[in-house]
């Protein structure tokens, strides 16, 4: 019983990042209120930390920890980097936000965000069935708070659909884990890839239908992804980068880690049911984007598409060589770019709506650069990282032998230029009238949404108000993002040869 | 008595409990119906336990425990602060955004 | 329960147990799907978590079923009671479909799935199994212990930041601080005029001279009900107990008298009326006629 692998060194970087939420949130029970951006900081710097510590340890060997429960690989690695690199753009976002400075809770949410990324980092290297389902918890118990914290109608509403949809995909994901343990007679991801092709198929797919419930729940594919647009309209901008970045990377590589281990020798309903799922998931999410009007929504869409295209390598996990590097780098720029086209709407906080987007070049042609860079990027145009991924996808997918999927997956892309074009239309070519008459289309559909922005310019700055129209903090995670984007498409051959490497256990 | 017949009890409560979640409107209904689920996969996996004769399954059923008892809390509280915006704890209310 | 490896049956005071006690909590959870109020719901749900305790108990899990005792029956259910206090009888839901078909659809989906689950349980085929006397040698509450602080000690921990979180997060999405001055007699009573509600202060319950419960509403001058004068939290669970029948009918026959004494037919009263005491309503139109 008494393993020599429990060294708690394996895991420093998880270790720093629940620590830190900790030492944040007794520093903020004794901070006054105008100093509490410095539990902020405090979550920053073990970000950062966490970030060396994850660099280190991938250079590093590949193996596992705690009786080989938690595995450290390259997979491990690379969920590790991306999801506390997201957090920290996300922690930064929230800094720099001035309705969350003014909260009165603002350690809180910075402690929130800590322990839904330490979930997430979780759920990237479970290499068990019990570790996978408290990681699911630890990922999803913070976010539903998150997705609460503004307390007006819609974020409680956001909240409760968010949580009610959460809990019984939790309650699903056990039954998955129970069945599965039914079926191989232990729940360590090694023991199940030897059981689980004996032990009768029908409780096998039961399982693993189960389990995949629940990481649909927490990337936001299709049959799950009820809560998604509405929790990111509802809740707070950071908030809604937040979930529609960090839990997502942690949910794919456990779906990928349990397609390439236990399931991965229990014949062809795997792949075939993923990828129903995927295709599902990216042409109802193109399909549904293609009405929208508000940004946030808008964007909750395409993150349901994206999720699409990301579960094709998940769906022929372990069939092709090419899945793991595709995969990994495809989160890696997605996230990328997701949270950098996040940014520049976090900047506007008054701008919710398409055609508030209308003459963004001329007053502000930085953020305006980045925004395009950033839609483009998530379209997948060339030398931005997504174009990368996506063209990595789609080959993994071909060398499987699912050519259809990949036909179906250019031809989604394809289709999504169209939203994107929508947004980058006014951003580039309108000009900002006053008293535009435009938005009125949309004005009574929105309620209490537009209340706020009366009659005001929503890209006009200058307001030293509390209700500013320009978030000036948030370019500072949005020029950044935008350029990573583009600078890990062109630096993706090494990038890719990184990635790659055999999976621990 | 063969011990699976706690298996069949658990999927009995287990499907109870989610027609429960699918039906009832009243969302502290519901959560007591995703309780009852949780109990149910519970006693299937000390049964699990008893029937593999290893302690996996009543770890797992441990741990579920106290995890639903953290996520009790929050769902909990979301459903006092629902409240206190809309009076009403009925999942239907909830519908300013459009699905 | 020290059952040699690999038996096929328990023992008869296990069966019995079994059937009896399975029926109570079946029972235990269709009540709490199907009671109308939520709090005979987690009764009923206590009641069924109660019983699992004892099955816990009798497959070898000591441990578990103590604990399911106090988490479950002794904290989550009494976390639920809680919240329906504060929350009221108020938000007693109906059981009214809002979508058509959508109740038989849900039952015909959880019953489609029950069968699923019961034919895969029964494929699986079980017959023997191998107890737990081998692995609760040395005592049921250590082998889990060694498990918990070797094996799963990870996962220990981050339940701990589960915890924090859990507390973290009800305390963000519900604390309230007061960040506003409370309003004082005066405002309160400025505001009342403003939104021309209730004016003055709302009238006592009871009847004068017939009856004083507080259940019992008053009466206007014209003999209808003051419902402002009962309990909200009474209302709504519907115990308001009227009394408005006989004074209407009096009031009705006067006026039946008046008319037939004048020789002309006064205009119809309109007077709300509770619904589940019969009908005053057409006791006055018939005494009209």
């Amino acid at each position: 019983m008494n393993g020599t692998d429990e060294n708690p060194l394996d895991l420093l970087p998880e270790v720093l990042l629940a620590g830190c939420a900790v030492l944040a949130l007794l520093l903020g029970c004794w901070l006054p209120r105008h100093r509490q951006w410095l539990a902020g900081a405090l979550a920053v710097t073990g970000c950062a930390a966490g970030l060396v510590a994850a660099a280190v340890a991938a250079a590093g060997p590949t193996g596992t920890a705690f009786d080989a429960s938690y595995a450290v690989d390259p997979v491990t690695s690379t969920g590790r980097i991306v999801i506390l690199g997201g957090t920290l753009l996300v922690l930064l976002l929230s800094l720099t936000s001035p309705w969350l400075r003014a909260a009165p809770r603002e350690t809180e949410f910075y402690v929130l965000v800590l322990l839904a990324a330490v979930g997430a980092v979780l759920l990237a290297g479970a290499q068990d069935l019990l570790l996978l389902a408290a990681g699911y918890l630890l990922a999803s118990v913070p976010a539903y708070a998150l997705a609460g914290f503004a307390r007006d109608g819609r974020g409680t509403e956001a909240a409760l659909k968010y949580y009610v949809l959460g809990a019984l995909l939790g309650v699903l994901l056990l039954t998955g884990v129970t069945v599965l343990l039914a079926a191989g007679h232990g729940t360590g991801y090694p023991a199940l890839r030897r059981e689980l092709p004996d032990a009768p198929v029908g409780l096998v797919i039961t399982g693993g239908l189960g389990v995949l419930a629940g990481v649909l729940f927490k990337s936001g594919g299709v049959p799950a992804h009820y809560w998604l647009p509405d929790a990111v309209q509802g809740s707070l901008a950071p908030v809604g980068a937040f979930l529609t970045t960090v839990p997502k990377i942690g949910a794919l590589a456990a779906g990928y880690r349990l397609a390439a281990g236990p399931l991965a020798d229990t014949g062809r309903w795997w792949p075939d049911l993923v990828a129903v799922v995927a295709v599902a998931s990216m042409t109802l999410g193109n399909l549904a984007a293609f009405s929208q009007r508000d940004v946030r929504r808008l964007l909750a869409y395409s993150t349901i598409s994206q999720v699409g295209y990301l579960l094709l390598p998940v769906a022929v996990a372990g069939r092709t060589a090419l899945d793991q590097r595709a995969l990994l780098f495809y989160l890696a720029g997605y996230a990328v770019t997701n949270l950098g086209a996040f940014a520049v709407v976090c900047a506007l906080p008054r701008a919710r709506h398409l055609a508030d987007y209308r003459g963004l070049a001329r007053e502000r042609p930085a953020l305006a650069v980045a925004l395009v860079v950033c839609l483009l990027g998530l379209v997948g145009t060339p030398p931005t990282a997504v174009f990368l991924g996506k063209l990595a996808v789609f080959s993994a997918a071909f060398d499987a032998g699912y050519t259809w999927l990949a036909v179906v997956a250019a031809a989604n892309t394809v289709a999504s230029l169209f939203y994107y074009l929508r947004w980058i239309a006014p951003t580039v070519l309108g000009t900002a009238p006053p008293g535009d008459e435009d938005r009125d289309g949309d004005g009574g559909r929105v309620g209490n949404g537009n209340a706020g922005r009366a009659g005001a310019d929503p890209l006009a700055g200058g307001h030293a108000t509390g209700d500013a129209t320009f978030a000036g903090g948030a370019v500072l995670v949005a020029y950044p993002a935008a350029a990573a984007s583009v600078l890990l498409g062109l630096l993706g051959g090494p990038v890719l040869d990184l990635l790659a490497g055999p999976l621990a256990g | 008595m063969n011990p699976v017949n706690y298996l069949y009890l658990s999927a009995l409560l287990f499907t109870i409990g989610a027609a429960g979640v699918l039906v009832r409107r009243n969302a502290i209904i519901v959560f007591m119906c995703v309780e009852l689920m949780l109990n149910a996969c519970n006693l299937a996996f000390v049964t699990f336990s008893r029937i593999h004769g290893n302690l996996d399954g009543q770890i797992i059923a441990f741990f579920t425990m106290v995890v639903a008892a953290a996520e009790v809390v929050v769902g909990l509280a979301i459903i006092l602060m629902i409240f206190r915006v809309r009076h009403s704890a009925s999942v239907d209310d909830a519908n300013l955004m459009k699905l | 329960m020290n059952v040699l490896a690999a038996t096929t049956s328990t023992s008869t005071g296990e069966a019995v147990q079994f059937w009896v006690l399975g029926t109570i909590a079946l029972v235990g959870a269709l009540c709490t799907v199907m009671m109308k109020k939520a709090v005979h719901s987690a009764l009923s749900l206590a009641g069924t978590m109660i019983i699992l305790a004892v099955f816990y108990l009798s497959q070898g899990a000591y441990f578990l079923g103590i604990v399911q005792i106090v988490v479950y029956t002794g904290a989550i259910m009494m976390l639920f009671l809680f919240v329906l206090m504060l929350v009221g009888v108020t938000s007693a839901d109906s059981l009214k479909e809002t979508l058509k078909g959508q109740r038989w659809l849900a039952a015909t989906c959880g019953l489609g799935f029950g069968i699923l689950l019961i034919a895969g349980i029964g494929n699986a085929s079980i017959d023997s199994y191998a107890g737990l006397g081998k692995a609760n040698a040395d005592g049921n509450v250590e082998a889990l212990a060694a498990l918990i602080f070797n094996r799963y000690v990870w996962a220990f921990e981050l339940t701990g930041a589960l915890l924090i979180t859990a507390a973290v997060g009800a305390m963000v999405l519900t604390h309230r601080e007061r960040i506003t001055k409370p309003e004082t007699q005066r405002e309160l009573s400025q505001r009342r005029v403003r939104e021309g509600k209730q004016v003055t202060p709302l009238p006592a319950p009871g009847v004068y001279a017939r009856h004083n419960a507080n259940d019992i509403p008053a009466l206007l001058p014209d003999g209808s009900i003051a419902e402002v004068s009962v309990n909200k939290t009474l209302r709504a669970r519907g115990q308001m107990r009227d009394v408005s029948n006989e004074p209407m009918s009096n009031v009705a026959e006067l006026e039946g008298q008046a008319e037939s004494w004048l020789g002309r037919v006064t205009p119809k009263r309109v007077v709300r009326q509770p619904e589940e005491n019969g009908s005053p309503e057409s006791e006055s139109e018939g005494a009209a006629k």
